[in-house]
Order: C-alpha cells, then structure tokens, then sequence
C-alpha cells in the first residue's frame, strides 16, 4: 500500500467516524426527545414540581438505556452494537459482557430509589426506606464486581472519575449550603442534590473516558 | 510518555485486541498506551517488554536527564 492510498484510506475512516458521531448524535437527540415526551404524556406532569419531574425523567432515560445494554450484553451475533458501532470488535465486546451486565445492574438499581424519592406518596414511608437501602446495597454489591473485573486503564479511570466527581460535588454542594444558610434564598432541598450527584457523577467519568481515549474504537 | 508500541505491535502483525489477550487488558488500554493517554503499570511494562522481547527502555521513551548526578 502505497503512503497515498494509506492517507486516502485514513481519510475515509476519520470522515465514516464523523458520520458515525453525528448519526449518534441525532439518535440520541431523537431518543431524549421521545423519552421527555413519552414521559410527558403519561405521567401528571402538572402535578410534579421541576426536579421531581427530572427524577422521573431520569429513570426513565436509564431504563431506556439499560434496556439496549441488555439486549447488546444478551444479543448473540451483537447485532445491536454492530449498528450502532460498525467497528466494533465482537470478541472485545464479548469479553467485557460480565463487566457490561453488572454496569447494566447498577443503573437498574438506581431506578427505584429515583421514583420513591420523586414521588414519596407512592409507597409508604418503611417500603420506601427498604426499597432506597435495597438498591444501594445492590449497586454496592455490581460495583465491587465491577472493580474486580476492571482492568488496570480503567480502575485509573475509575478512580479519576471518581476524584474529579467528589470536586464538582464538593464544590457545588458547598456553594449550594453557603448560598442557603447566607441567606440568599436558594432552599437546599435534597431531591435535587440528589439528582445533581448523580449528573456530576457522570460528567465527570464522560471527562475521565474521553481524556484516556476510552471511546476509541480498534485500529 | 512517549513509546513505540504501535510500531511493535504491527511489527509483529498483531491487532490491538490480540495484544490485550494476550497481556490479559482491554483494548482500550493497549490504544490508550499508544496513544499516550495512559502510562501502564510497571508490571505490564514488563509483559510488553517480554512479549516484544525488548527491554523496557526501547518501548518507553523516557526524556528526564538527572541534572543532579555528578
């Protein structure tokens, strides 16, 4: 192959990785919009304040992306990750489905403590402590699974998202307490704390993975 | 840091997904280490280093001079 056809060759895979992004892109705009409308339609939406409405949204998204990652981890032929990602490697994908199954656990089980905590009038108090104490001892439990099967690249990143979320939430819990109690108006109520935790902490693993080329399909 | 693992690795017509096999990581941990993204442990310097049969010191590029030494 001669040094032209391998940067014409290069072009073409940067410019089908491109296409690919923006395809994902859109679908995933489409799928947000489709869950914000679904969600809409069938919960009382005037009956919920802002943040419990974004609780609910919350568990319904990670329902929704729990349901493709059950279906790529259980699909045989992994037709679903091959649409979504034609590079991907089957025996790669194959390799990490324990690590793809408990991940998949883990956000199950942060959907019903997101609903009990957004709508506390559905079960009574004791259910609803049980039901919150229940699930974190299961995402306890899929994230010690989750660690042992890590390898080396991404405890590091583990551990780095994790040290850049406790500073995002540091930071912002602390502003948050400080704008409360100064007197500046701003009530510090837990539900949203809550659902801030969560966003940061998956902001901040988006930041660690992109840093540490995470996303990068084979070459 | 820097290091000439790609070369290597397609030197020996490896893909990334076999050397991670091979080595017992992920993919993206061999493609983070090419693309200096990440400085592997020094355990799995040493498994490069024997899987390449070269020593560390050719797959790792290291510039630190000690200014200090005599």
């Amino acid at each position: 192959m001669t040094q032209e056809t391998q940067m014409d060759a290069a072009a073409a895979k940067k410019q089908k990785k491109q296409a690919r992004i923006v395809i994902e892109m859109i679908l995933g705009g489409l799928f947000g919009a489709g869950d914000m409308m679904l969600l809409a339609e069938v919960m009382p939406v005037e009956l919920l304040d802002i943040w419990e409405f974004i609780a609910l949204a919350l568990a319904t998204m990670i329902a929704l992306v729990l349901v493709i990652i059950l279906i790529t981890a259980a699909s045989r032929r992994l037709m679903i990750m091959r649409v979504f990602d034609g590079e991907a490697d089957e025996a790669e994908i194959r390799s990490q489905r324990r690590n793809i199954l408990y991940s998949g656990l883990s956000m199950a089980a942060l959907i019903p403590p997101l609903t009990v905590l957004a709508l506390p009038e559905l079960v009574n108090r004791d259910l609803g402590m049980a039901i919150i104490v229940v699930s974190l001892m299961v995402m306890t439990g899929a994230g010690w699974v989750i660690w042992r099967e890590q390898d080396e690249l991404h405890r590091v990143a583990g551990l780095e998202g994790a040290n850049v979320g406790l500073g995002v939430i540091f930071t912002g819990i602390f502003l948050w307490a400080a704008l409360n109690i100064l007197g500046y108006n701003v009530p510090f109520e837990p539900l949203p704390a809550v659902i801030l935790t969560i966003l940061a902490t998956v902001v901040s693993s988006i930041i660690v993975a992109a840093r540490r080329s995470l996303f990068s399909t084979s070459s | 840091m820097e290091n000439r693992l790609k070369d290597l690795r397609t030197a020996h017509g490896l893909s990334q997904g076999q050397l991670a096999t091979r080595l017992g990581v992920s993919r993206q941990t061999i493609n983070a280490v090419e693309t200096d993204k990440y400085d592997p442990s020094l355990p799995l310097a040493l498994r490069l280093s024997k899987v390449f049969q070269v020593p560390v010191e050719d797959i790792f590029i290291d510039t630190w001079t000690d200014d200090s030494a005599e």
